[in-house]
């Protein structure tokens, strides 16, 4: 660098490179003059660009002063602009703040038009004087760093101090950053060269202390430690983190300042990671302070190797993450209140497009979150809200308020559903609005019920007869539309009593706190039937009407009716004990003549044989047979009252079992005859016993005397459905009927065939008609001649 | 009116006392008798007073001796003055006639009738039969029965 070695004007330096890069300490304006006026002479003599920055002491005036003292042709300099003396206000403080990169380039930039102009480089000084104390860590960054820029480019810079102001750590300060020092004490100039700037060494020492800065100033606590984790060196922070000092460090192990959960893990990563790979990435785990107290950090590890490149330690940088952890946590609980929050959450971009929706609001809308991320909220959209209210929500949100208010939005499934919303902008730090918030709670619920509640409260005054509320004593409180006339009758109105009778009543039913039905109440040819409900609670008591005037006339009628039935049913117990005597004596009296008859009869045939012709005998004959068949006829006539006239007992009667019993009968009584007896199981019936013997017997006797002259007869006792109900049949393949008779059939002593064809007085179907009858059913015929016989009937249980 | 009539009898003592008002059904009784060769002495009561006046010996036969009763009484039901429930009951309530044999010999054949009939104490209830074969045929058996194979407890005792 010996070809660019510059005059620097003052005696006690001499000669010295570009680069140089120096400090003057001073005490007074004097101080100043004297070192930076031979300065920037040596400067502009030698074709350098000079810029002197002042600060107070020494004004700008006064350096100009200066110079044109002690430079014969400084106003030539000044005018081709080889020097410049601006106030460190236009230049360190441009804009109000120091912003060492833009001096810096700004150094840079003025060496550059200089060297075009032709000039051989530049010569500069500042004064710090304008210093506070709070700039001093930044400025001593820029001293830093301007000692590497002038070292690399064709500058000479002296930087002023107020001796005055600095102390010693400061004045340390700043001698370390430059290569050397100027103090004038006691009007004599002294050199101060720091002993660690010796230049063989420089670069190196330049590193180190960097590096040395870098360590003990960093946040993060470095350690180094050997293989077996013992602690060999650390920074203050990581003592601070700690609580330990560093001597108290030097005997612990990294293991001893791990809580014991994380020692397998850490054993892991050093023999997985570190030794194989050489480093590891960064994890997480916890340290124990002096204290006791855990907490949370993060580290990374790299591996020390000796010469040979064998491990021989570890360095870790370890950073405390508590704050980390507790945002992460405070996260983590917000991020759950609103996947867990029983609202609807939709977050939206300015535009609308929605790029998030919690939980709640798809199980809400029945849309996933895969469907909903990318729509607009509008897919929600019934159609019911009028376009000017979305425009307003839209306005509102977009101008940064909240909007709030009810939707009535749309399921993906179509269904319809109300809810309230809260709808607000979400801003940046920058205050701008990046995302709209709405907040849905689903109101539906809530709308029902405050819709029936309305219903509910609407219930009394609709209610077609009287409502009325009153109190304990008896003042009408509320009366509805329908009891209007009732407060006419007792010309009151609501707030007075009511009448005495109805206090009565209402304070009876309040005291003993029971209620009172059927109080009557006339109005007009209505009847009104009250009840008194207490409600004692709230000290009132309803009274609830209602008109019976229908139910009145009609149990009225109903008594009306009842009576004429007692009076007939009096009256048929009488017809009825008539007709009994009646059949008494019919029993009794009708057969002794009869029976004189035939005994005479008999007795003049046994008595008289000589006496009597063969036609006498004959006579005699057809007397006998005609008393004989008239004992007959009063037997079934009797049989056939007495049917209408026995009690009913009835139970479950096996019909079935009883068929088959009197078929076995008939065809013991007549064993010569052929006949099939098709009877079906199981055919149930609820009756008399004896009389459902009687009428089966008549039946089935009726089909086994007309099938006698079939050489095989057959005869069916089954059931089929009619309606739903079951209908039992006796069918034959007999003679058969005529239909055209079908209506004298079951008339007493009606016949369809003469005696001397079938015997019998024509008394068995009236009976069985009579006991059906009797029975609530039906019976009913089908036949034709020759063709068999069918009888149908039912029951009613 | 009375009409009383002496019959033969294998058995002088065993009369057989009919209750019975109509003349017609007294002939044929007897006449069924006599077909049935059954000659006991048959004393005729026309209604229930008379029945009971000959049974207790009072009224016209008050003069009779009240241990002397029939063998069997042949009660209708149907009757003038006392019916017929009547006397068996009266009957049933006296000590001398408690366990007199009677039969109750009726038209009627309601089945209330039999079974206060028994429930009194009949010992026996047969309906008469219009036909006259048949009537004669169950008269006659029941003489049989009564009068010759029954065991009455006064005759046993």
């Amino acid at each position: 660098m010996a070809e660019n070695m510059r005059k620097t004007g003052i005696d006690i330096l001499g000669d010295l490179p570009w680069g140089t890069h120096f400090c003057q300490f001073y005490q007074t304006k004097e101080d100043l003059v004297d070192i930076l006026v031979p300065y920037f002479k040596a400067g502009l003599e030698n074709n350098e660009f000079c810029m002197w920055i002042t600060s107070e002491p020494l004004a700008v005036e006064e350096a100009n002063d200066a110079m044109k003292k002690n430079v014969s042709d400084f106003e030539r300099y000044l005018t081709r602009k080889q020097i410049e003396i601006i106030p460190h206000t236009e230049w360190y403080l441009k804009g109000g703040v120091f912003n060492l990169r833009r001096v810096l380039t700004g150094w840079v930039d003025k060496l550059d038009r200089a060297l075009a102009r032709g000039y051989e480089g530049m010569r500069i000084t500042g004064n710090t004087a304008w210093l506070e104390k709070n700039d001093w860590r930044s400025f001593a960054d820029y001293e830093e760093e301007i000692d590497n820029v002038i070292g690399r480019y064709q500058m000479m810079a002296i930087c002023s101090y107020s001796l005055d102001k600095c102390k010693a750590q400061e004045i340390i300060d700043v001698v370390r950053n430059h290569q050397f020092a100027l103090i004038k004490r006691e009007g004599k100039l002294e050199l101060f060269e720091s002993s660690e700037r010796k230049p063989a060494k420089e670069a190196l020492r330049k590193s180190e202390e960097k590096y040395r800065i870098l360590y003990e100033t960093i946040k993060d606590g470095i350690v180094a430690t050997d293989m077996d984790g013992r602690i060999l060196d650390c920074n203050q922070a990581y003592v601070d983190m700690l609580g330990y000092s560093k001597e108290e460090t030097r005997k612990l192990t990294c293991q001893q300042l791990t809580p014991e959960k994380w020692h397998k893990m850490e054993a892991e990563k050093v023999k997985e990671l570190i030794v194989a790979k050489g480093y590891s990435d960064e994890y997480e785990k916890e340290y124990v302070r002096k204290d006791g107290t855990n907490f949370p950090i993060s580290v990374r590890v790299w591996l020390i190797r000796d010469e040979d490149g064998k491990p021989k330690g570890m360095w870790g940088i370890i950073r405390e993450i508590t704050e980390r952890k507790q945002m992460e946590e405070a996260l983590r609980k917000l991020s759950n209140a609103i996947e867990q929050s029983p609202c609807s959450i939709v977050i939206t971009d300015t535009k609308g497009n929605i790029e998030y929706v919690n939980p709640k609001f798809c199980k809400t809308t029945g849309y996933t979150t895969a469907e909903a991320i990318g729509q607009n909220p509008r897919i929600l959209k019934s159609g019911e809200k009028p376009p000017e209210d979305y425009k307003c929500l839209w306005d509102t949100i977009t101008s940064g308020n909240e909007w709030r208010g009810e939707f009535h939005n749309k399921k993906k499934c179509g269904e319809l559903y109300w809810e309230y919303a809260s709808i607000s902008p979400i801003r940046n730090s920058e205050e701008v609005i990046t995302h709209f918030l709405a907040v849905k709670e689903n109101i539906t619920e809530r709308k029902r019920m405050e819709e029936e509640i309305k219903n509910v409260a609407k219930f009394p005054a609709e209610n077609p007869y009287p409502v009325l509320r009153v109190s304990h004593d008896g003042t009408i409180l509320y009366a509805n539309p329908c009891s209007t006339f009732l407060l006419g009758d007792w010309n009151c109105e609501v707030g007075q009593f009511l009448p005495d009778s109805l206090c009565k009543v209402v304070s009876d039913s309040f005291s003993t706190k029971s209620m009172k039905k059927g109080v009557e109440i006339k109005h007009r040819d209505q009847i009104f039937s009250f009840t008194i409900v207490p409600v004692t609670d709230t000290a009132y008591v309803n009274l609830y009407g209602v008109d019976v005037t229908e139910r009145k006339r009609a149990e009225e009628e109903l008594r009306k009716q009842r009576d004429h039935l007692e009076y007939l049913t009096s009256q048929l117990t009488v017809s009825n004990k008539e007709l009994e005597a009646f059949c008494y004596s019919v029993s009794h009296d009708l057969r002794a003549p009869l029976r004189s008859i035939n005994g005479f009869c008999k007795a003049l045939m046994d008595d008289y044989p000589d006496k009597l012709d063969t036609q006498g005998k004959n006579y005699l004959q057809r007397v006998n047979a005609a008393s004989q068949r008239m004992g007959q006829l009063i037997d079934d006539l009797l049989n056939l009252s007495r049917i209408t006239r026995s009690e009913m007992h009835r139970k479950t009667v096996d019909l079935s079992a009883l068929a088959k019993k009197i078929a076995t009968e008939l065809q013991e009584a007549q064993p010569e005859r052929q006949a099939e007896f098709i009877i079906a199981e199981k055919l149930i019936a609820y009756g008399d016993p004896q009389l459902l013997r009687i009428a089966l017997t008549n039946l089935l006797g009726n089909a086994w005397k007309f099938t006698r002259k079939r050489p095989r007869a057959r005869i069916e006792l089954g059931v089929t459905k009619h309606d739903g109900k079951p209908v039992y049949f006796v069918r034959d393949d007999g003679d058969g009927f005529d239909m055209a008779f079908v209506n004298k059939l079951f008339g007493a002593f009606q016949r369809l065939h003469s005696t001397t064809e079938f015997e019998g007085t024509g008394i068995g179907l009236a009976t069985v008609q009579r006991i059906i009858h009797r029975h609530g059913g039906q019976i009913w015929a089908e036949g034709a001649v020759d063709q068999g016989a069918t009888f149908y009937f039912t029951f009613t249980i | 009116m009375t009409n009383q009539q002496s019959v033969v009898s294998n058995s002088q003592s065993k009369v057989v006392l009919l209750v019975e008002d109509n003349p017609d059904d007294v002939e044929l009784t007897l006449r069924a008798f006599r077909k049935y060769n059954i000659m006991n002495e048959v004393v005729v009561a026309s209604d229930g007073a008379e029945a009971l006046d000959y049974l207790f010996c009072t009224g016209r036969y008050a003069s009779r001796d009240t241990n002397n009763l029939p063998e069997i009484v042949l009660l209708d039901l149907k009757l003038p003055k006392v019916d017929g429930l009547e006397v068996l009951q009266r009957l049933r309530a006296d000590e001398r006639t408690k366990h007199l044999p009677v039969v109750i010999l009726t038209s009627s054949n309601e089945e209330r009738d039999l079974i206060k009939g028994y429930k009194l104490g009949a010992n026996s209830y047969v309906q008469k039969p219009v036909e006259f074969t048949q009537f004669s045929e169950a008269v006659g058996r029941l003489g049989i029965y009564w009068l010759l194979l029954n065991k009455s407890p006064k005759k046993g005792g």
